[in-house]
């Protein structure tokens, strides 16, 4: 009788050990490869993150009119504006960008009301975009020949997003806080008003 | 006669043995370029950006070839009252190449005489063309480079003869 030409047992163990190892390799350079993945996903997002505030305050400066551009400078700075960049639809909307003390949060409001009339009665009227939170600085600077500005933000753990570009103002739109004063204490007027209605 | 047991021949190992190693070269590769492209996009957003500095304060032909921080290029133009802004962009040094690439002109001295001098007996507010036809073009290229990254803009602008 012949004999039927088939594996013995060494060979398929071997085979089998092999493929085991093979397998193995395979399976944590793909596991690698799927942690490098999600690390990058994170940090491109990140990346996406920082470009888009860039941008969005880059339209939001670039658009504005000159007559009502003003930079306040308190710790941080306060930059108020009217321009035709707008996140609602909105027809030449007032827009100020500040850090709020809770979380330092980099709010942006934007209204057809300019922002120093903000109080608890009419708040609603201003839409509220939450940037960034924990944002250490958020600088924004006029240059001596009043053509250039430049922003400086500085998030937490990680590098600053400095830019610089062409915004001539003809004029000089720096105030060193002293409007601000004035500015709280219109608030606590207003707000001295809606508590005696 | 005892029949000889059949195996593999040493070209059939070595064959499989350099399929393997493509194959794992090929996977390294993966995830090597990966990395690599993130941290070359990364690093090449962040220097575009920064360069901006330098890029907008283009009219130091003064600096041409040499390397500068960039808080070189703004301090004449910014008061910066930020001790951490000034530490940082003085850790960013960058080098600086400032030439003229070519300029461009219309014609030349001779023949733009001629045509102005054609133009005004013709007519008095032509001349004033005319004489925008006399200038200069002047193309210039403006490299900023640091160890890794170099980025570059042209500038372009008319000379007043």
């Amino acid at each position: 009788m012949k004999k039927r030409a088939a594996f013995t047992l060494v060979e398929l163990v071997l085979s089998i050990f092999l493929l085991g190892l093979i397998v193995s390799f395979l399976y944590s350079a793909v596991s690698n490869l799927q942690k490098t993945n999600s690390i990058f996903a994170s940090n491109a997002k990140t990346l996406t993150q920082r470009d888009k505030i860039i941008e969005l305050i880059y339209d939001d400066i670039f658009q504005a009119n000159t007559k009502n551009f003003k930079i306040i400078k308190i710790e941080n700075s306060v930059v108020s504006m009217q321009t035709k960049n707008s996140l609602y639809d909105m027809e030449e909307p007032y827009v100020t960008w500040l850090v709020a003390k809770e979380n330092k949060t980099l709010l942006r409001f934007e209204s057809t009301k300019e922002f120093k009339n903000i109080n608890s009665n009419n708040n609603y009227y201003y839409h509220i975009t939450k940037v960034s939170e924990n944002c250490e600085t958020f600088r924004v600077y006029q240059s001596k020949s009043k053509e250039n500005i430049l922003v400086n933000i500085k998030l937490k753990d990680q590098e600053p997003i400095i830019y610089e570009f062409y915004k001539p103002m003809g004029k000089r739109v720096i105030d060193k806080g002293n409007n601000q004063q004035k500015k709280d204490e219109n608030l606590s007027e207003n707000s001295d008003d809606n508590e005696s209605k | 006669m005892r029949q000889t047991k059949q195996g593999f021949t040493l070209i059939e190992v070595l064959v499989s043995v350099v399929i393997l190693s493509v194959v794992a070269v090929g996977l390294f590769d993966v995830s090597s370029k990966g990395k690599q492209n993130y941290i070359f996009l990364k690093e090449k957003t962040e220097f575009d950006r920064l360069s901006s500095l330098a890029l907008m304060h283009n009219d130091q032909k003064k600096y041409h070839n040499k390397d500068k921080t960039l808080y070189d290029f703004i301090r004449y133009d910014y008061n910066i009252d930020d001790d951490d802004l000034r530490k940082y962009l003085k850790t960013k040094k960058v080098n600086y190449r400032h030439k003229e690439v070519s300029t461009f002109k219309p014609l030349d001295d001779k023949a733009s005489e001629e045509f102005k001098e054609e133009q005004a007996e013709e007519d008095p507010d032509a001349a004033e063309v005319a004489s925008f036809i006399t200038l200069t073009l002047v193309y210039e290229k403006i490299t900023i480079s640091d160890k890794h990254n170099s980025t570059y803009a042209y500038k372009i602008y008319i000379k007043n003869q």
